[in-house]
């Protein structure tokens, strides 16, 4: 019982908190790295984190936004001029829902941005944070 | 005679030219299109000779600038695909490790290709020689998805 219980609470402070764009699968990501960071996740937190200029990765990619742009409900562009779908879910459905490719970019771009890869705390905001938009 | 296998060997050193209609053949392996094609067009394997794929498929931690790593497994499979579907380095010319080319738009072919062809303003629309396929006016999206650049 308390196995079925643990995610169903989850699930329901997540909904609770979130705008409900977010469907099943996005629900077991976050939850995912929920479970690994040490506070409750803050979308205030995930924006920062978003808009942040840190300067200490590659130095073409000092922000999020150097590609996405300020607004998450907008187009980027990568560094050659490819369309970078929207990160907000709400433009973009299928994001967040393949737990190996939201590990992939984060890698990447967490060590191309900040020099280093993120923490559990930091993907859950930054995955609030976009899953809110 | 041996004026002609000069001929001969000179247009086999341009891959660019050696290949009638600059048809390059579409990637036909969706990992490598889909990995690849995320960030910008997935360049054919023809495009470069085996050595220069091998050198960007072991540097992708730090390719032109950016962290485009992946996984193992995944990163083998692709330089495998490169290494299967490109052209062998000519065992002539021995290039050094550090001197083996990683930039198509640097290459000297390419160059002459482009040179005097290329405007500002379709530059300015693709944003760079390597999103040729996004609105360049020069060439198409889907030209480019099957690899076709004549223009």
């Amino acid at each position: 019982m308390r196995t079925l219980i643990i995610p169903l609470a989850a699930t329901i402070l997540l909904s609770a908190t979130l705008p409900g764009v977010a469907g099943p699968a996005q629900d077991e990501i976050l939850k995912h790295f929920q479970e690994q960071a040490k506070m409750e996740f803050s979308v205030e937190r995930g924006q920062e984190l978003f808009t942040k200029s840190y300067g200490t990765g590659k130095p073409k990619t000092p922000s999020c936004t150097t590609c996405h742009t300020k607004s998450p409900l907008k187009s980027g562009k990568t560094r050659v001029g490819k369309v970078i779908a929207p990160m907000a879910l709400s433009r973009t459905k299928d994001r967040y829902s393949d737990l190996k490719k939201v590990e992939k970019w984060f890698r990447r771009n967490c060590k191309g941005v900040i020099g280093r890869e993120c923490t559990p705390q930091e993907k859950v905001d930054f995955l609030a944070f976009m899953i809110s938009k | 005679m041996k004026k002609i296998l000069i001929i001969a060997t000179l247009i086999a050193l341009q891959p660019g030219l050696a290949l009638a209609g600059k048809n390059y053949g579409r990637i036909n392996d969706e990992v490598v299109r889909n990995e690849c094609g995320a960030c910008h067009l997935a360049f054919q394997p023809r495009l470069l000779r085996s050595n220069s794929w091998e050198k960007i498929m072991a540097g992708l931690d730090d390719h032109f600038g950016e962290d485009a790593s992946l996984d193992p497994e995944v990163t083998s499979y692709i330089a495998d695909y490169f290494a299967k579907k490109s052209r062998k380095s000519s065992s002539r010319r021995r290039v050094t490790w550090e001197n083996v080319p990683i930039r198509i738009t640097k290459l000297r072919w390419f160059l002459k290709e482009h040179r005097g062809e290329v405007s500002r303003a379709a530059i300015k629309k693709a944003g760079t020689m390597a999103n040729c396929g996004a609105g360049s006016g020069c060439h198409s999206a889907k030209d480019v998805a099957r690899g076709y650049y004549d223009d």
